[in-house]
């Protein structure tokens, strides 16, 4: 449902990806992994039409996303949970996610609202509590919440780990494969955490200064020897 | 609006509806009475806040969306001599000229916001500044369209009948809360959602699928056409229009009486413009302390008051529930 082709990503004169190909299948789910400046968050930036696109193409269900401006891509059908669990701080969780919702017809905005609370009972118990008061954990499954609102057929996920307690990190993999099974959107996630990505998802791309170094189902990543060396920390 | 003004944990929830109705009862007796029990000077310095409340709401909603702009106060000015020289000059009827100097301004916002929203931030506050300066500049210029340094005198007001300050008040009212409840419906609106997502952050608002370049040049369109048709309404009032009136210290003055008054909300611009029109009109004996006092009392607001003069009510009916729980109890 989305193929990348050959495309490279620069900053200026920087390059921050390099001719890279991949594709993703509906329902599935994709880890892209590697070191911090492997090209992980700008690939999904790219897909989301805030990093520019150098070469080649990314098209999404047959159509085709390099030019579009960020708004139109949600509008296509992905959903977005950037990097640093962002959300809007000053005002309430409910609005947060009405926010979210933006683009669905207006009917169908309550009942969407009420199964994402359902999806995420904390986020329920703190409904009208400024965003910002949430604890990280709570402030990450609202900009997942967030992205969900829109009924996203794929949903990118930036660093969804980044800086929480080990409990939450286990939790909230096991949302985001909860609602995956209910709805069957596709998701890929940039992760520095390799072992939980590989946990969650059916396949990882391993990146390294730009470039795909591996690619594989997650198990037999796991078990190579040079992936577990390099990125998974284990021997 | 006044949504805004209530603090969350007062117990009277049962008495709040018809509370709020009671005040909005009073306040609008107030001000339908107000020329009736006041002097013709004080029912003159009512009538411009009334007038400027209408431009100083059309800056609010662009504040609303994260962005000053410094070339306001020449929208007004775009309004007021388009429907000044369409009067004078080819004799339309005064609604015609109305309806054009509010779609003059509109129009050229339309025209311009494209290009100067692509700027942000202090970029777009300079921006602003320099195509107001030139509009101003093409008033003080253009001789024969405009009059020149000494503007246009002699104005007519739009009726005959509204010579008459105190009729002119009423229609200075009518026009304020009809651009205030405008102001209030869009802002509760789902599109005022959309702003209030843009003004918290542009990225996380387009990440959630709001074209939010689209949104900034509908409400800068919005803003401004608001100030074309202050323009219009205080040319006929004062029935002078000269550059003077649209440099960009008036457009400063919009954003300090919304940052007086409170950016938060739109009650903020509407108290702000009581103070900052009003007070001036008082201090006449004392013009040359007058900018010493201004300057003293913006000082003290952003220092103490964040949230502006709004701010000060909120604390005060917090203070006041609180005072009355713990009596209760």
């Amino acid at each position: 449902m989305l193929d990348f082709n050959g495309v490279s990503i620069s900053y200026g004169a920087v390059r921050a990806v390099s001719e890279l190909s991949f594709a993703i299948e509906p329902g599935e789910t994709v880890a892209l992994i590697g070191a911090n400046g492997a090209g992980k968050s700008s690939i999904l930036k790219a897909i989301m039409g805030i990093a520019p696109i150098r070469h080649g193409s990314i098209v999404f269900e047959n159509g085709k996303l390099d030019g579009l401006r960020t708004f139109q891509v949600v509008r296509r059908g992905i959903g977005y949970s950037p990097e640093g669990r962002r959300v809007f701080a000053a005002t309430s969780v409910i609005e947060n996610l009405h926010a979210g919702g933006h683009i669905l017809p207006r009917p169908q905005v309550p009942a969407r609202l009420a199964q994402v609370l359902d999806y995420f009972p904390r986020l329920r118990e703190r409904a009208h509590q400024a965003s910002g008061s949430l604890s990280g954990g709570e402030q990450q499954m609202l900009a997942i919440g967030r992205a969900l609102m829109s009924r996203p057929r794929l949903l990118l996920l930036d660093e969804p780990t980044l800086g929480l307690a080990p409990v939450m990190v286990q939790h909230i993999g096991e949302v985001i494969r909860t609602v995956q099974a209910a709805e069957g959107f596709a998701v890929l996630v940039a992760e520095q955490n390799a072992v939980w990505a590989l946990k969650l998802a059916g396949r990882g791309i391993v990146l390294e200064v730009g470039h795909k170094k591996f690619q594989g189902r997650s198990q037999e990543l796991a078990q190579d020897p040079v992936v577990r060396a390099a990125y998974l920390g284990t021997d | 609006m006044a949504l805004l003004l209530d603090s969350d944990d007062a117990p009277s929830a049962r008495w709040r509806p018809l509370a709020r109705w009671a005040a909005w009862a009073a306040a609008a007796a107030a001000l339908l009475a107000f020329p009736l029990a006041a002097g013709g000077f004080l029912t003159h310095t009512a009538t411009l806040v009334l007038l400027t409340v209408i431009g100083a709401a059309g800056f609010h909603l662009i504040l609303r969306v994260g962005l000053v702009s410094l070339g306001h106060a020449a929208f007004a000015g775009i309004g007021g001599y388009t429907s000044v020289i369409l009067m004078m000059t080819f004799g339309l009827p005064w609604i015609v000229c109305f309806v054009a100097g509010g779609v003059s301004a509109a129009a050229l916002a339309l025209l311009v916001g494209p290009i100067v929203l692509r700027l942000k931030g202090v970029y777009f506050v300079l921006i602003t500044f320099t195509f107001g300066e030139i509009l101003r500049l093409i008033f003080n210029d253009w001789q024969s369209m405009t009059g020149g340094a000494n503007g246009i005198s002699h104005i007519p007001p739009p009726w005959p009948a509204l010579m008459d300050t105190r009729a002119y008040y009423y229609l200075a009212l009518f026009a304020a809360g009809a651009a205030i409840l405008f102001c209030a419906r869009l802002l509760a609106s789902d599109f005022g959602r959309k702003m209030d997502a843009i003004r918290e952050s542009e990225s996380l608002a387009e990440a959630n699928g709001i074209p939010v370049f689209a949104v900034k040049v509908i409400v800068f369109a919005i803003g401004c056409t608001l100030a074309g048709l202050q323009g219009s309404l205080q040319a006929h009032f004062i029935r002078l229009i000269s550059p003077l009136a649209y440099s960009f210290q008036e457009s400063l003055n919009f954003l300090v009486m919304n940052v007086v008054g409170g950016s938060n909300s739109l009650v903020g611009p509407i108290v702000g413009t009581v103070f900052l029109v009003a007070l001036p009109e008082f201090l006449r004996g004392w013009v040359e302390y007058q900018f010493i006092i201004y300057g003293v009392i913006l000082v003290v607001v952003m220092a103490a008051l964040p949230g502006g003069l709004v701010e000060l009510w909120q604390r005060a009916c917090r203070w006041i529930t609180s005072l009355s729980t713990r009596s209760g109890r």
